[in-house]
Formats: structure tokens, sequence, C-alpha cells
């Protein structure tokens, strides 16, 4: 091992030379310039996105991607250096030949370290005492999705991402090292380029703009954003232009999106037929009159057939033999092949002191169904200055995006949409009328199961919901270096956001027309609503850094800052009825209200909501190393929110670390496998401040409305004054590794997780108004690992191999209700011991063979025929599933390579709506809809069934509940660096590279319903599949 | 030393940075707060309205009675909703109970918005003695109209010495965790908050009478119904006779009577909860559209002989043949949006008479002339009906009720109250369903479950 301490300090040296051309901090500048070339390989050949650095200078620019690079030198100038990451950085003396091409070594026991950037500051990985991992940009560039956070799936480790919808630009459910409130919901703190941004709302970012996503999970990290920090943070930061050659880019990328294969398989109309006599069949009485199921009403098997008139026989059997010969694929009239495409044209580059990354992207998405989809323009610009006092960067973007959504039904619930629909219209009901129009029915048949989907594709024809949605971010940093080792910083930002949300109902609509027996006059009349909500975050932050390294073994930084942060939200709206179909999409002609119509007091019926809240903060952190073998983290930090009232609202944050650097102790010199060994401990608390249960729960609340037409005044919320930080202690021990010549590399960690003060539901009796208020009383503990592994397989010229794999297990359980009673939580119950979610149901027990009869278990474990909600127990896990991860391999050969990524989760459990109505015959069935080829109900005694006896009904019970496990092969991406001397005669290209790539592309699940994610919910129900994509591009840099 | 001096100035200098401590002051713009809710009079008005609006908590009744009575049967559009009361398989919980624990949360949050703006009538700027006193005593009168809702839905019969009456609540603490009273405490309470009513609001005359808001007279059909209802016939006379003889609403028919059901008029309508502009009580039985959820018993269909006006008025036939809910259906301002007639003329009749005949000393006479009259007034060549003997016109009266208040909330309390079974007809019900014994806990309705584990002092009723 060449460990020699002159090395080392070359080392540092190079280390401190390559941050400061990402941090852009001061340096000197030369004048006089003249230029190298060259390019730059390692073994297997050609690399690219190497740092080229003048020492001394800060000056330096990156190889591009087949490894050329371009620099202009100074004339004092003596050296340049080439680093990145998992090689040792050269340095190389300039002589007198233009041409540099050294070829790169990979790393062996030095290697330049991964920085973690924290937001705040940036740390290398030796010194920082947390659990953090770095998404780099090549997993989240070009793919066809509209939300970058839906691409965490199976990225990084302890990190839950569950795609809510398939809905274009729609966020995911993101939860790091599980849920950490009750009612505060567990949504990470968000920092793009260091301003906290808006949770959930990303679609007007465009994550090819973005260079690394760090995701940081202790209470180290945490504790820099304090009250902010605990449910993790996802720290984005975007690409910046590096000094040197002006670089063009254009990207375009094409591809489909497509329905995913479900597990329920619709019946036919001959299946369905089939069911419907056997259920009229059983059931008999009422059943024989039942026009909803032809299969037993037209039936000679029904007894009504012997009462009728042959000439009424006759009718019913040419009846039945015409509908027999229908069979509508309503997954076809619903689903479509959405396409995709995204064109980016980026710009970068800088000269000595100033360099520039701006890029401008067009991105359309259509959803599987008509009419969902985005369509986005963004455009980013960054700017970094620096001489040797002054740092400058700005980083902003603007960004637009118009969005389509499915109509609502009126009148129904919200999961009666796209997705519910086509599993439940009979196959026998007819698209279309013979003039082309939707079969939407006649009179009375709003809703009617014989002509719901009509009436729902009538209804999207018709109707149009969409927003527009404008978002600026913006931020500066400017630094100062005060002296040597005192630098001061303030970085400022905004983070705005205007939605405009538009829904037209069209009075044309079938289900809106007194042809249907509509009977509502604000349906009648048609409607058009509007609504703006704009959200304004601003953040101030100075700060203070101090930092020295004495007598070269003793490295100290202090820092002090103060945070201040202000958010703002404000919506109006309002509803005008009466439109005329001329005009439809804007609310410009509207009906005036008059005693006729009814719609006076309706028109308009305006919205308005307004909110703000304030955070302010102090920080100081403290590093200490010594000897580059130990450190020491500590900070303190105290907090005050407008949510909470004086007597509780500031709060102090404190955290400490350690890191013991084995691989430098000298015992540890001739273990020649051991590459790094760290160990690392942090523990320390942070806060929920975007989490709260709501804006102003400590304030009693009135609220106003109207009875007969009269002004109305009601108490609303009684108010918490004893409301209180919700507050989250993590212990978290790691450790990262490398071995035999780093070819194995990776971290663990393990953690727990407290939060103290947990914000519980306090029912307050219903004798004494029924309110209920937030009260801090409970305990919540989440404790688990978490692993990094990855392995160089095989790393040769022209062909490499890289396996990696990452995972998390949690356990999530509420220690202490703090002597609040257990109570039902939406579908779940909270009660101590359990993880939140946990599914409360009486527990089905079977159909009873004899009878038919749904049979459910009693407390006492006994099986019983009578249910009683009493019965419910909580035995049958929750939503969050404990363990979940990824793993994938990356293979290079020669100018191709192909990545692979599968994400899983285990142990998750949900409760399938969808099977109870497509399962069901009391209810569905014979309300005339649709059921699943898999329907199998009891007819006959000795019939072993999964469906009770229709005579029987059946209630929500532990048998919906089922396993929500998946392993999905979530990204293929193929890429193609076309060789440069194919591109030789071609001047103006300096690089090519075509990609193809495929999301979804497999599913294995037991799961039956639609899509096993669906977000962080209990209860699936017509939820938007992920869809399957298939996309290609071309990028060329000229 | 120097190093800890510094790094301990600059991190009290950020700290006096972020205390940005007046911008930490933020009051919700948009609500009131307990500071400056009630003001002037015209904020107590605003209270009183809201307590009016959540008398709207009766349809729950009307829902529930019709669901376990024999007045009603599920309808042919029926898609689940009320299926598992139908059939009495309902508990405590929010899923199988839902219908018929309604009412609980409803009418303690009435008894809440009394309870929070009574205190504030005195002390409020603004507004005469009378009108304090008007309003006063509106809001004493729903108060306990409000406790006798909860206790004929949740308490078994009357009896004084029951100790599962309902909580009494005479102020305002959203904390409290009151136990159940005996029913007498209850009817104690009650007849004390309507006797204090009627002396503070004014009388009316058929000029001023308005059926919105509560006043002498309607204060006494509640007082007629609530005396019924524990068993004081006599009082039940005395108070019902006081409606009659005013004649400010008296009883109408034809084309009068059928306009009452659309809104046309508000003939009968002695207190009514207004519906302005929403589908509200229209939408129990039917969905949009035409779709019938619940429909009316072919045992109800068949009860009204012809000529009986009220069938037409009651009951409707669609397209398909099927029959519907016609009351609290058509509207002559627009389909369905209709007001709930909470208490009408015709029920003090029916109370007269019932409590003529039940009285210690029967008046049989009398009894059957109230009964008549009404009949009278709804059947066309009516002719009137001698009884032999009490029992004889107890039944008339309460199938009279069956017929008149249906789907107003009555019928299954009335079976209740008369220790009868629910008898449906072999059309309307599968065997299963088909009855309900009278000694059934069933007729006693769950105390929700949530409010039992919010207020561990509250006794569930036996059987749940």
């Amino acid at each position: 091992m060449e460990n020699s301490l002159p090395k080392s300090n070359k080392l540092l040296t190079a280390m401190l030379g390559f941050m400061l051309i990402f941090t852009g901090l001061p340096f000197m500048v030369f004048a006089q310039q003249r230029t190298i070339s060259g390019r730059v390989s390692d073994a297997n050949g050609p690399l690219s996105n190497v740092s080229v650095t003048i020492k001394g200078s800060t000056n330096g620019t990156s190889t591009s991607r087949d490894g050329y690079y371009t620099i202009n030198v100074p004339s004092g100038a003596k050296e340049i250096e080439f680093s990145i990451l998992n090689y040792e950085t050269q340095t190389v003396t300039i002589r007198g030949s233009n041409d540099i091409s050294p070829v790169m070594i990979a790393a062996g026991s030095k290697v330049l370290e991964e920085v973690v950037l924290t937001g705040i500051n940036r740390v290398r990985k030796s010194k920082f005492s947390g659990a953090a991992n770095k998404i780099a940009a090549r997993d989240i560039e070009n793919r066809p999705v509209g939300s970058f956070d839906q691409l965490l799936q199976g990225r990084a480790p302890g990190v839950l991402a569950l795609t809510g919808s398939g809905q274009p630009g729609t966020s995911a459910a993101i939860i790091i090292r599980g849920q950490n409130s009750i009612s505060g919901g567990s949504t990470p703190l968000y920092i793009v380029d260091g301003i906290p941004v808006e949770a959930s709302v990303f679609q007007g970012f465009n994550s090819n703009d973005f260079a690394s996503v760090d995701i940081l999970r202790d209470a180290a990290t945490q504790a820099l954003y304090g009250s902010r920090g605990s449910a993790g943070v996802i720290v984005v930061t975007t690409k910046r232009g590096s000094a040197g050659r002006f670089k063009l880019s254009y990207a375009s990328q094409f591809g489909i999106k497509e329905k995913p294969t479900f597990a329920f398989k619709p019946m036919t109309t001959q299946q369905l037929l089939a069911a419907q006599h056997d259920y009229g069949s059983i059931v008999g009485g009422a059943a024989n009159n039942n026009d909803n199921i032809p299969g037993w009403f037209l039936s000679k098997d029904n007894p009504r057939y012997g009462t009728l008139t042959p000439a009424d026989q006759a009718l019913a059997d040419r009846a039945l033999d015409s509908i027999s010969q229908i069979n509508t694929n309503w997954y076809d009239e619903f689903y479509r092949r959405g396409t995709f495409s995204n064109h980016e044209l980026s710009f970068s580059g800088g000269t000595g002191k100033a360099r520039f990354f701006s890029s401008l992207g067009i991105y359309k998405e259509q959803g599987i169904i008509n009419p969902s989809d985005m369509k986005r323009v963004t455009f980013r610009n960054n700017i970094d200055f620096s001489d040797d006092r002054f740092s400058f960067a700005i980083s902003s973007n603007i960004g637009y995006v118009k969005r389509n959504f499915d109509p609502a039904f009126p009148g129904f619930i919200a999961q009666f949409n796209s997705f519910l629909i086509p599993n439940i219209q009979a196959p026998y009901s007819k698209v279309r009328n013979p003039g082309g129009s939707f079969a939407t029915g006649g009179n009375g048949d709003i809703g009617n199961s014989k002509h719901v989907a009509a009436q729902y594709l009538d209804i999207k024809n018709l109707d149009k919901v969409y927003n527009d949605q404008a978002k600026v971010t913006l931020g500066v940093t400017l630094g100062y270096k005060i002296s040597e080792y005192l630098s001061a910083a303030i970085t400022a930002g905004a983070d705005f956001r205007e939605t405009q949300n538009s829904t037209y109902n069209s009075r044309e609509a079938f289900v809106r027309t007194a042809a249907a027996g509509q009977g509502s006059l604000t349906q009648l009349a048609g409607a058009q609503s509007e609504a703006l909500a704009r959200f304004i975050t601003t953040s101030v932050r100075p700060s203070l850094t101090f930092s020295k390294t004495f007598k070269d073994k003793h490295e100290v930084e202090v820092t002090a800052l103060s945070e201040y942060i202000q958010e703002n939200s404000k919506g109006i709206g309002f509803t005008g009825f009466g439109i005329d179909p001329r005009t439809p999409n804007t609310a410009g002609v509207i009906e005036q209200g008059n005693a006729g119509n009814q719609l006076y007091s309706t028109i308009p019926n305006a919205l308005n909501s307004k909110s703000t809240n304030t955070l302010a903060s102090g920080l100081g952190l403290l590093r200490y190393t010594y000897d580059g073998r130990y450190t020491i983290t500590g900070s303190y930090r105290r907090d005050g929110s407008s949510k909470l009232p004086i007597e509780t609202r500031w709060v102090g944050f404190y955290s400490v670390g350690g890191i013991w650097e084995i691989t430098k102790e000298r015992f540890a010199k001739n273990l020649k496998a051991l590459n790094t060994l760290r160990l690392r401990v942090s523990y320390g608390g942070s806060g929920d401040a975007n989490n709260f249960p709501a804006e102003y729960l400590y304030q009693s609340t009135y609220g106003t409305g109207t009875y007969s037409g009269l002004t109305t005044q009601v108490a609303t919320y009684p108010g918490n004054p004893k409301a209180k930080w919700e507050t989250t202690y993590t212990l978290n021990t790691g450790v990262d590794f490398e071995l035999f010549s780093r070819r194995v590399y990776g971290d663990i960690n393990w953690y727990d997780k407290r939060t103290k003060d947990l914000y519980v539901t306090r029912q307050l009796p219903a004798e004494a108004g029924g309110f209920s208020i937030e009260v801090n009383a409970g305990e919540l503990q989440n404790t688990g690992f978490e692993w990094n592994i990855n392995a160089d397989v095989i790393r040769k010229k022209d062909f490499g191999i890289t396996v990696f794999a990452n995972g998390g297990y949690n356990k999530n359980k509420l220690l202490s209700l703090g002597g609040e009673t257990p109570y039902e939580f939406g579908t779940s119950f909270l009660k101590e011991g359990l993880p939140l979610g946990s599914h409360y149901e009486v527990k089905w027990g079977g159909v009873d063979a004899a009878t038919g009869q749904p049979l459910y278990y009693d407390l006492d474990g006994k099986l019983t025929n009578v249910y009683s909600a009493s019965n419910s127990v909580s035995d049958f896990g929750t939503w969050e599933a404990p363990w979940k991860g990824g793993f994938g391999t990356n293979i290079r050969f020669k100018d191709m390579e192909i990545s692979l990524l599968f994400s899983w989760q285990r142990g998750a459990y949900k409760s399938d709506n969808l099977e109870y109505f497509v399962e069901n015959p009391v209810g569905f069935l014979d309300g005339g809809y649709n059921q699943s080829a898999s329907l199998n109900f009891w007819k006959k005694p000795g019939d072993v069934a999964s469906t009770p006896s229709p005579l029987y009904g059946t209630n929500f019970s532990s048998k919906l509940i089922h396993k929500a496990d998946f392993l999905r092969l979530r990204d293929v991406t193929f890429s193609y660096n076309i060789p440069r001397n194919a591109l030789v005669g071609n001047k103006f290209i300096s690089s090519a590279r075509f990609f193809a790539q495929a999301s979804n592309l497999f599913l294995w699940t037991k799961w039956k319903g639609i899509d096993p994610e669906a977000g962080a919910v209990n209860i699936n129900l017509g939820e938007f599949p992920n869809p399957r994509a298939f996309t290609a591009g071309l990028n060329v840099t000229f | 030393m120097k190093l800890r001096k510094y790094s301990l100035c600059l991190l009290s200098a950020a700290l006096l940075f972020g205390s940005c401590k007046k911008e930490l002051n933020q009051n919700d713009p948009q609500s009131f707060s307990d500071d400056n809710a009630f003001k002037t009079i015209e904020h107590v008005q605003y209270g009183v309205n809201a307590a009016f609006g959540r008398y709207s908590t009766y349809s729950t009744d009307v829902y529930k009675n019709a669901l376990t009575s024999d007045e009603a049967k599920i309808g042919a559009d029926n898609a689940g909703s009320g299926a598992l009361t139908y059939r009495y398989q309902y508990g405590a919980d929010n899923t199988t109970g839902n219908d018929v624990i309604g009412g609980y949360y409803g009418y303690y949050s009435l008894i809440d918005q009394v309870n929070r703006v009574l205190p504030n009538v005195d002390k409020v700027t603004g507004g005469t003695e009378g009108r304090k006193s008007e309003l006063k005593g509106q809001l004493l009168g729903l108060r306990a109209i409000a406790h006798f809702g909860l206790l004929q839905s949740f308490c078994k019969n009357y009896n004084p010495s029951d100790p599962l009456g309902v909580a009494i609540m005479t102020s305002f603490n959203a904390a409290a965790k009151p136990s159940r009273n005996t029913m007498g405490e209850v009817m104690t309470q009650i007849q004390a908050d309507l006797d204090s009513a009627k002396n503070l609001l004014p009388l009316v005359t058929s000029t001023n009478f308005s059926d919105t808001v509560l006043n002498r007279l309607n204060v006494a059909a509640y007082q007629a119904r609530i005396a019924l209802y524990r068993g004081d016939f006599d009082a039940a006379v005395t108070y019902s006779s006081e409606v009659i003889n005013s004649g400010i609403k008296p009883l109408v028919s034809g084309g009068e009577y059928a306009g009452i059901w659309i809104d046309n008029n508000t003939n009968e309508s002695l207190f009514r909860i207004r519906f302005l502009q929403s589908v509200g009580i229209g939408g129990l039985w039917t969905g949009s559209g035409n779709s019938i959820t619940i429909a009316p018993s072919d045992k109800l269909f068949n009860s009204y002989t012809a000529g009986d006006i009220r069938l037409s008025s009651f009951i409707g036939t669609n397209a398909a043949g099927n029959h519907y809910v016609n009351k609290h259906y058509a509207s002559s301002r627009g389909a369905r949006i209709v007001d709930l007639k909470a208490c009408r003329t015709a029920e003090m009749y029916l109370i007269r008479a019932e409590a003529y005949a039940k009285k210690s000393s029967p008046d049989l006479a009398a009894g059957a002339a109230d009964l008549n009259l009404l009949r009278s007034k709804r059947i066309t060549g009516y002719v009137d009906e001698t009884f032999t003997n009490t029992t004889q016109l107890i039944n008339a009266v309460l199938f009279e009720r069956f017929k008149e208040l249906c789907f107003e909330g009555f019928r299954f309390y009335d079976l209740k109250r008369n220790n009868l079974p629910v008898e449906r007809s072999v059309t309307d019900a599968s065997p299963q369903w088909q009855t309900l014994p009278a000694n059934s806990h069933l007729f006693v309705y769950p105390i929700p479950r949530d409010a039992i584990l919010a207020n561990p002092n509250t006794i569930q009723n036996s059987g749940y």
C-alpha cells in the first residue's frame, strides 16, 4: 500500500481541487492562455465525464462521451489534473506538447471520494456520519416519466416509493424509513439546489436537468433541516456548466405507453349469462323479475317464462339470442396506446470565472386512457461565477405544464372511473347506437348498469378536466471569502407555483339531460368550474463557516447559519352554471339565475382559501477530524414555527455523530482486500414542520354557511392550545466498505427511529359535539436496516458487468398512544404494538359448504355466520411493505451498454376493493354488472366455493385482504455510443448516442387488482395503473 | 479557546437573525375564533340559524324508520344501499350500522350548537329584549326536540327509571365525558326546556305564523308528540288540542293537500326543515335519474282504499311499472328539491285520537271523531266508521298513522312504542327478514361504536 504522506497530501489537494470546481469557491486566475487537448481513457477505452482541471486555477472542463477534452491553459500553469470517481486522480505536468492523453487507473486504495450533497453543505463521504445514498443522473435521465420521484423506486435503500397513479405527471408516495406520523403525514422534505420546494409537485421540473439526487435518512443530516427533516430529505442537484468548450446537445426521444396485463379477466357474454342464470335459479322470487340479469330474466328455466304469452316467449327468446351475439371488449373502448415524445436542447460551457448550463425541454406524454396527458415546457438556467473572493451561483427553472384528466361521473363515487368501469360493464352492452352516438340508454338510465360505460364514454367525449401549471424555482447563493479560514454565504430562493384547474361539465352529456331523467337543476344547466391555486415558498439562509486544519492533523469546521422560510398559499375559484355548449370550457357565458331556473344563489359559487406559515431557525454545526481517522460531528438547532402556540413554538434539536476510518489505522494496512472500511454512528432529533396535521391546529375555528337562505355560523374545530412539536430521534449505525480493489463496494445501515409527542386524534365525545382534536400523546418506532451492495463482476476493456442490490427492512410499530383510546383510522386500526395502517376487519371464515352462507370468525376464534363488525381484528398486516428494494445490472460491451432495474416489495397487504365488485353476486351480478371469470359462488350443498351463495350478501372482511408483494422489471435501458470513427468527416458532431428504454416491462405479483401500488393506501380501487412504456431516442452533442 | 469563543459568537449571531418573532404569529385568515365569534346579535342569529339547520338530522329518523319497518322495501335499482339495515343485520359500526346510528352525532351536534350560542345571547351588542327572548326560546325548544330525538332512537320504550336514557347536555364543553341519564331525568329536562321555550316565545297568529322557526304553537305540537311518547295521554290531549283549536293550520283536502307535498303551499305544516337547493331529503329513496333505491312496500301500497287522495301524493309508478316514494320526490321547485315536513296538523289529530282511546278514562267518541275527520279529508266519499272498543280504535289510529305519516319518521317508533312486531308482507321481504319480534333488541338502535370509544362512560345498548 502506497500510503506515504506526501502522496496523501497530493491526493487531498486533488480532492480539494475537484471539490472547488463544483463548489465554485474562489481561486486564482491566470492570464495568457494556450490550448491543450487530448483524450482520456482507462484500460477499457475512452472515459467520459473526467474532470480536467488546471492546478491552481478554477479552469476546468470535462471529457466528452468518448473521452475528448479541450482546455485553455494559462501560461503560468504547470500541471493538469484528471479526476473522476472510482479512479485515481492523475496529475500531468504540462510540457511542450499540446496533446495530453492520460490513461486513468481504476481506484485502488485511494479513491476520489463521493461527495454527499446535503443541500446546505457538501461533505466528503469519509467525513459524513449519516446515512445517505446518491442516485446518479444516468439512472434518472431519459425516462418517460413526468414526475422524477416516480423514478426512485428500487434506486435507494430504505425508500418506499409507490407510484400513486399512471396519470402523466402525478407524484409518487415517498416514504423514507417508514411512516413517522399518524395524522401529520410522512412526506419528505425536498431541496432543489439548496432551496426548499413544494413536495409532490414536480411535474414542472425536467428530471433530465438533474445531476444527482441524494437521499438523506438519518438524524445527523436531518438535523441540518431540524424541524423539517424527520421524514427524510431528498436533495436534488441540477447540472451546471463546466469550464471549457461551448457544448450544444440535442436529444430527442419517442415512445409509446400501453395498458399492463390484468389478473382479473372480465366474463365474456356467455359466461356472464350463465352466471346470471345460476344466480336467478338459486335466488328465485323477486330475482325472476329482475331484468338486469337477462341470463335468467329471459331464460326458459325462469318460472316467469311459463306465465308469458307465446308471443312474449318468442320475444324473450329473440332478445336473449340477440344479446348473446354481442361481446364487447370494454378494455378496448377505454384504453389506448399513449404516445410519448421529449425534445431537449442544452447548452453549457464557461470561461475562467463564469460557467453556465441552459436547457430547454419539450415533453409530451399521453396516458393509457383518453384523455389523460401531460405537456410540458421547461427552461433551466444555471449560472456560476467565482473569483478569488466572491462566488455567485444562480439556479433557475421555469416550467409550464398542462395536463388533462379523466372527468368524473356525476353523482358517483370517485372510483367510478375509466379503470373500474371496463371491469364491471356487461359485455353484451353496446358501445354505440346504430347512428353512431353512444348507447347511453333512455329515461331513468343515469348510472344504470346497462349503460354506465357508454354514458361514461359520452361524458369523456364532452367534458374536459384539465389544469395549467406554471412553476418558477429560483435560487441564488452568494459567497464571500472573508479570510483564508472564514467564509460567509447567503442563499435565498423562491419556489412559486400557480395551478389553474378547470372543469367543464357539458349539459349535452346524456346523464345531464332531462331525457335521461336528470333532476338536478345544476346538472341540467351544465357547469364550468375554475380554481386558481397559488403557492409560494420563500427562504433565506445566511451562513458563516470557519474551516482550518491545525498542525496537519486537526481539521476543524464550524458553521453557523440561520434560516427563515415563509409559505403562502392562496386559492380562488368559482363555478358558473348554465354553460352554453357553443362556448365550452369557459364560464364567459353563464345563465343568469332567476326564480325559474333556481340557479341564482349558486352563480357564482365562489371559493377562496388562504394561509400563511412561517418558520425561523438558527443552526450551529461542528466537525472535527483527527488525522483523517476520527471525525466527530455535532449540531444544535433552534426552530420556531407559526403553526404552534407561543408557549411551545420554539424547540431545540441536537445531533452528534462519529466516524472511524478503520482503513487509515496502521493495523489495517496489511488487509490487502480491504480498500475502505468506515464505521459511522449518529444520533439526533428532528421535527416535522411541513407535516403538521393542520396549519392552525392550536386555534379554535368557526365557519359560516347557509341554511334556508340565511347565514349560519358554527364551531368547526375546538383547537388544541397545548399542541407542540412531534420530534423524531434517530440512532443510526453504518458501515461503508470497498473490497478487493474496489470490486465490491457499498454500505450497510441500521437504525432505530422514535417519534415522540406523536399526534394522535382524540375523538371528543359525541355527546359534547363530536369534535376531534390532535393531541401530542403517542410514540412511534421505526427500526430496520438497509443495504446497498455493488459488485464489478467483470471489469475489462470493452466489457464490464456491474451488479447492484439495495434494499431495506423497516419495522413500524406504534409504541404508545399515551393513554388515548385505540381508534379506527380510515380502514385501519391504531393500537399499541401494531404498525400504522394495520387492516382492521372481521376475519373471513370461508363459505359454509352445506348452506352457502358466509362464515366469519368471532373474537374467540369460532366460526359464525353472523357478521358483526365488533369481531374486527387487526391480524392482517399493513399496506406499508416492511421489505423493499431494487437490484439490477449494468452491462457494457464496447460502445454498447445495457442496464436493468428490478424493484420489489414484500410483506405488504392491501384490501382489493375490485374483488368486492367483480366477485359479488349480491349487489353487482344482480345489478347487471359484469363479474370476473374467477367468480365461483356456492350453488348447491357440498360446493367448495370462494364466494357465498347469492342468497347471502358479503360484508367487507379479511376475504378482500391480499398480499400486495411484487417484483417489477422497472427499467431496461440500452444505449449505444456511435463510435467516433463513424462520425469522422462530420465536423460538427462531437458525439452521438442512441438509446432505447422500456418501463414496467414485467410485473410478477399475486395481486389480482389493477395495480399493487396505487399509492399509500390500504384499499385499492379504480387506480390508474403503471403503464408499460417503450421509448427510443438519440442524443447528439455538437 | 479562541476557537470556541469564535464559534459561540457566530452561533448566537445566527440564532438572533433567525428570531423573526413577529412573523411567527399567524392566524387563520379565513376563520373566526372563540375571541370574536359572537360580537353582535346578528352573530347569535347566525348561530340560531345553524341550529335550525342541524335539525335536518331528523332525516336520519325518516330513513331508518322506513328501512327497519314495514313501510318500505328494497327498490328495483338498489345497488346495496340500506340493504343490510333492511335485513336487520345492523351493528354499532360505521359499515353495517351507518343507517341506524345516524342521528346520534347529529342530535348532539345540534345540542352543542344550542349550548354554544345560548350563553352569548345576553352578552352581545344589539337586539331588543323581545328578540333575545325569542332566540333563547328557539334554542331551548331545539335542545328539547334533540334530546327527544335521541330518546326515541337509542333507548327502549319509555320508562322513567330505565338507567339507559341518554346523556343530558345543557352546557358546552368539548371534552366532557358524560354518562347516560335515566330516561326520566332526560324527560324532565325536555319538559323543562319546552316549558321555558314556550314562555320565551311570542304568541303567533295565522298571519305571522312561520313554520320554519319555533314558536309557541309548534312547540305545543312537539309537547303533544312527546306527551304521547311518555304515555301522558291527558297532556297529549291538552297540547294537541292547543294546536288544533288555534285554527292556525287546519286540515285541508284535495288539491290543497296535494300541494303540500310538492311545496306549493305550507298547509297543515307546523314545522318544516328546509332544503332550499340541495336534494337532501329527496335523495333518500331515489338516485339521480329515476333510479329507485328504496321503494314503498307493497303492504303500504295496498293499504290505501279507493278514493284515497294520499296514494298518488305518496307513491308513484315509473315507466317500468315499479313503485317509488313520491313523498319528498316530486316538487314544484325542481325534482327532489323539497322540504321535510317535520310536524303536521294531521299528526295532532292522530295523537289526540290515540290519547283519547288510551286515557285512563277513555273517550271513544272523541277519538273516533278525530280519526273520522282526518279520513274524511283524505278519502273521497268517506263514510264515518264507528268503533266499539278502544282497542279497535287504537288499531285503526295506528293503521292510519301508517298511511298518513309514512316516510315521515314515525312507523318504527310507533310499533316500538306499542310493543308491536314488524310484520312485512311476503312480497316485500325474504322470509329471513320478514318479521322483527316485538321484544327484539334491534328495536333499540345501537349507539355508534366510535362514540363509545370516545366516551367510555357511555354504555352500549344490549345486543350490540
